[in-house]
């Protein structure tokens, strides 16, 4: 999977959690949104395993702290798949 | 503590689909929240477009519930609740904290944090202690998750522990051992702990979402369905009747398992019901010839076929089964008969899948049809309707009213404070409507916490004939005050009504529940208003009499007179019996 046929997907996913809409080229951290806390994070990452069929690390888990290296993650995870 | 108020506003301001609009975008949420697994990121993006009531739990946990509530939320949302949660923080001694009143109290533990406690035994005692400690701090239904999987001997664990709270009012076991056995290993997922605070897998939070916000839930806070309307052509079998014909219509094993469940849910006391736009002859011919149907005609309660309406023909079932038509589930395969309908009447609505296999997903979750335990009048309902209908054939040839009763063998059993029995007096208390004269609507803890003071009687009525055997029909709730017996309640089952047998009903009651006390000299009643309840009214009404008085306060009083009592049931053509407390096991 690209990363343009990734984003979209994971923003969709942002914005069903944070329950706002995400613009095209808004990045997302951890740190500067409110509403992204570790409740949201798990259930991002558990509809992100949903989704695409892999499963994030206990690490990555905690590692992943913003929507731009979410999408590289999901980018390399799919590609490790095919 | 509660969040705020303000976010049902919110919804209620969003809120302007029609009855119709409601129906149908309902039945695009049976997809994501029926599926065979379910999946978060599917159910998190529902909506809902109806107006939602309120219901507050409050979780007492030692691990993470939060990962559950989100979509728990969702399937809430679906019966028509918004819950709000409050949270314990995470405290494996379970102090049970209670600030503020709850619906319904959850106790949410994660098992293998609890062994220093001891076994099995020592678990299920402490876990005794803990529902005890919180049943004196609140009156709301207790939910205890059982262990699933995640303590050694789990099962001796669980047993022990439904043993020991299975006679405790309003206190029920949640199976998650059962969700466990479902899942396996996938149960459990070591990554998430350190996220979300539970060692809970997503399918396993998704799964126990669906079991609480289905079953669980809506069985502690909200009215269980009486009746489910069954449409027939592409509902029950594959086919169209009246192109293909009684033998040509078929039964598939999808369709074969949907009648399975549908017979077992009239096992469990929900009325069956046939509503369909069909030949009558044609229906007839069906229910003889397709002896291979599971569903069989004396499953039956009623059956509606005709061309005319369908919200008619449900009316027409709510009349035949004396229920009220939001008591029933109409379940269709076309989505414009259930608008249709939902437009009509208030009715709850399930749309049938075209293959059958999703209507049997879709009544094993539908909200409201799931029940705690077995009541014996479950079994009793439909062969007591049935009877009804013998009852009026006879009535009609008998000479008068009297021979009329005493060929029935009319028998009723009055028994009082017998704890065995407050499930079902509770359950009357809250389904009846037109008869129930108080409106008090009393939980199993109400009536527990009515019977902890002496002089105060919940007392059963039971109702047999020859004809049919109807279980425990009625209660009568009462207190004493002074020379007076004052009646909490007096609800009456609409199928014991009709029978000109609510004054005996009431003479004997009170006599049971006056059983001990002496001096009392008045029996008053505070009849409360609603919008269905006038035959209790007007019942009391004719009970006074013109020698009963009214007072501003809504207080109706009447002399007790024992020996008129006596007069007046003596001339019943009516068996009446009383059981002996002193001799009742269990008793209160």
């Amino acid at each position: 999977m690209t990363r343009d046929e990734a984003e979209p997907i994971v923003r969709s996913m942002f914005e069903i959690v944070l329950n706002r809409p995400i613009g095209t080229d808004e990045e997302l951290s951890r740190e500067t949104e409110g509403g992204w806390d570790s409740v949201r994070h798990i259930e991002l990452l558990f509809m992100l395993e949903e989704e695409f069929g892999f499963t994030f690390t206990e690490d990555e888990m905690a590692d992943l702290n913003t929507s731009g290296e979410i999408v590289d993650k999901v980018v390399a995870r799919t590609s490790d798949q095919q | 503590m509660f969040p705020p108020a303000g976010r049902i506003g919110k919804l209620a301001e969003q809120v302007s689909a029609t009855d119709a609009e409601v129906c149908l975008a309902r039945a695009e949420w049976q997809r994501v929240l029926f599926a065979p697994a379910p999946r978060r990121h599917e159910i998190l993006k529902l909506r809902p477009t109806w107006p939602l009531r309120n219901v507050r739990l409050r979780v007492h946990r030692n691990h993470g519930f939060e990962p559950v509530a989100s979509v728990l939320e969702k399937y809430l949302a679906y019966t028509g609740l918004a819950v709000e949660v409050a949270y314990s923080a995470y405290d494996d001694s379970l102090s049970l904290s209670t600030p503020g009143p709850a619906d319904v109290e959850l106790i949410w533990l994660d098992f293998s944090r609890l062994v220093a406690i001891g076994g099995a035994e020592e678990l299920a005692a402490w876990a005794l202690e803990r529902i005890e400690a919180l049943r004196g701090k609140s009156p709301a239904p207790i939910l205890f998750t059982d262990a699933a999987g995640d303590l050694d001997r789990a099962a001796e664990f669980n047993a022990q522990l439904r043993e020991l709270t299975g006679n405790l009012p309003g206190v029920h076991i949640c199976d998650l051992g059962q969700l466990h056995a479902q899942l396996g290993p996938a149960f459990f997922d070591e990554r998430t702990l350190a996220t979300s605070g539970t060692r809970m897998s997503n399918a396993a939070c998704v799964q126990a979402a669906r079991w609480l916000g289905s079953r669980w839930l809506p069985a502690a806070v909200a009215p269980r369905i009486k009746a489910l309307a069954l449409d027939l052509d592409n509902t029950l079998y594959e086919g169209v009747l009246g192109e293909d014909g009684p033998e040509g219509v078929r039964l598939t094993d999808a369709h074969a398992a949907l009648q399975r469940r549908v017979v077992e849910l009239g096992a469990e006391g929900i009325f069956l019901a046939l509503c369909s736009r069909n030949e009558p002859a044609d229906v007839e011919r069906l229910l003889a010839v397709r002896t291979d149907f599971p569903l069989r005609p004396e499953h039956l309660a009623a059956t509606e076929v005709s061309w005319g309406p369908k919200a008619d023909a449900v009316r027409r079932i709510a009349d035949k089964l004396r229920i009220g038509t939001d008591a029933i589930l109409f379940v269709d395969d076309n989505p414009g008969e259930l608008a249709a309908v939902a437009s009509a009447i208030p009715v709850s609505t399930l749309y049938a899948g075209p293959t059958g296999a999703d209507s049997v997903a879709a009544l094993n979750w539908y909200p409201r049809l799931f029940r705690w335990r077995a009541d014996e009048t479950d079994a009793l309902r439909t062969g007591d309707l049935t009877a009804s209908r013998v009852r009026e054939d006879l009535a009609a040839k008998a000479p008068d009213k009297a021979a009329y009763m005493r060929s029935l063998g009319v028998r009723l059993q009055f028994s009082r404070n017998v704890q065995g029995e407050l499930e079902r007096l509770s359950a009357l208390s809250n389904k009846t409507n037109q008869f129930n004269l108080s409106l008090s609507r009393c939980s199993p803890v109400d009536l527990a916490q009515l019977l902890a003071e002496p002089g105060n009687s919940a007392i059963a009525i039971r109702l047999s004939d020859r004809l049919s055997d109807s279980g425990i029909i009625g209660t009568m709730l009462t207190r004493r005050d002074g020379a007076a017996l004052i009646v909490e309640d007096f609800c009456i089952s609409c199928r014991a009504l009709g029978r000109d047998l609510e004054d005996v009903m009431a003479l004997e009651a009170i006599r049971a529940a006056t059983d001990g006390l002496d001096g009392i000299r008045h029996v008053r009643f505070h009849p409360a208003v609603g919008p269905r309840n006038q035959p209790a009214r007007d019942w009391l009404d004719g009970f006074a009499g013109e020698t009963g008085r009214s007072d501003p306060q809504g207080w109706v009083t009447v002399n007790w007179d024992r020996s008129a009592a006596d007069d007046l049931v003596e001339r019943m053509p009516v068996i009446v019996e009383h059981r002996d407390p002193g001799k009742q096991e269990q008793s209160a």
